[in-house]
């Protein structure tokens, strides 16, 4: 069966998203609101899964939902690529540097860490999941003193419906077979930042471009 | 459907992004699709101009460096330029970048290595349902 005639199936069943985070206590935010950034520099993750591509991939996920929250956020492809030039090709070597002659180099008030903890998609005949682990470090630029920290974790399971006996079970297994042959990284990882920066009492409160800019602390 | 889904729920975006995510994810994957990357942020500048809306930190910027990329350098300067002049939090950045196309330098390494820096959340989070 064709990925194409795969894919209409797999549109027409429901689908399964199971979102979790940290139960810790809410953040302090007090370095936070202290610090006041106002611009943040992203600086390439650090990939701990087993998908080589997956640190790569993700960049292109992360630029966006910091500026939705109001903040100057330095462009990551060239930011990436300044660093590549410089020596720094390994995302391990950009996080033990010093944040604050990384935040020095591009003028940045404070910088953000990412590591990917998981990016995996495990195959069942009947059921694939697709799950990401994605941890958040958010420090001052010219003091590296910690803003804010935070874990997300999503995970995705085409839900290929109830249908008993052998045409449920194919369906299943065509849906699995779909995520295996195209787990949805991409779109998981823009939800789980997107999950991660702005929700209450655990996200990132709103930057300057903001109209709730100050006037968050209520929620942060 | 993901996609969709998931948007449903977004809240309304300070900024029109236009293709820019998904180019550039493109682009990852595939040298090849340089050109569709340059084409979405370009498209990105024209539209978000166009409308009389603020061009989203960081476009003016990309387009840039991918124009110094492909030898365009005044074209490139302009785009810094541009990317300095919208949002002044990048005017530092933005005059080394400037300096890099006339110089055809390098930016100054940052030294690494000196303190080591605890990026890692905690292991251990509660996971429910997954």
């Amino acid at each position: 069966m064709s990925m194409t005639r795969a894919k209409i199936l797999l549109g027409m069943t429901a689908l399964l998203l199971i979102s979790a985070c940290q139960t810790n206590p809410d953040n302090n935010y007090s370095a936070f609101r202290n610090a006041d950034p106002k611009s943040i520099l992203i600086v390439p993750a650090v990939n701990k899964s087993l998908e080589v591509t997956a640190a790569d991939y993700y960049l292109a996920t992360i630029g966006i939902p910091i500026a939705e929250r109001g903040f100057y956020t330095f462009p990551v492809h060239i930011v990436k690529r300044v660093l590549e030039d410089d020596g720094l090709s390994d995302a391990d070597l950009v996080h033990n540097a010093e944040t604050a002659q990384l935040a020095k180099l591009f003028g940045a008030d404070a910088v953000l860490y990412v590591t990917i903890e998981k990016w995996e998609s495990r195959y069942a005949i009947f059921a694939t999941t697709t799950e990401i682990e994605i941890g958040y470090v958010l420090r001052e630029g010219s003091t590296g003193e910690e803003l804010w920290r935070h874990t997300e974790t999503l995970a995705y399971t085409p839900n290929a419906g109830d249908n008993a006996g052998i045409a449920g079970l194919i369906f299943k297994a065509i849906a699995a077979a779909a995520e295996r042959a195209e787990p949805n990284y991409i779109p998981l990882a823009r939800s789980a930042n997107a999950l991660a920066v702005s929700r209450p009492h655990q996200g990132i409160p709103a930057g300057p471009y903001l109209d709730a800019y100050g006037k968050d602390k209520a929620d942060f | 459907v993901l996609a969709l889904l998931l948007a449903s729920c977004a809240p309304p975006t300070l900024y029109d992004w236009g293709n820019y995510s998904q180019s550039m994810y493109n682009f990852y994957r595939d040298d090849n699709q340089a050109e569709q990357y340059i084409a979405a942020l370009h498209a990105v500048i024209t539209t978000n101009e166009t409308a009389g809306k603020r061009v989203p930190p960081g476009i003016y910027a990309e387009y840039g460096y991918m124009m110094m990329s492909s030898g365009q350098t005044a074209e490139a300067v302009a785009f810094f330029e541009k990317e300095k002049r919208f949002w002044p939090e990048s005017e530092l950045f933005m005059n080394t970048m400037i300096k890099n196309v006339v110089s055809g330098g390098k930016l100054p390494a940052p030294p690494v290595k000196t303190a080591p820096v605890d990026g890692a959340p905690p292991a251990g989070n509660v996971r429910t349902g997954v």
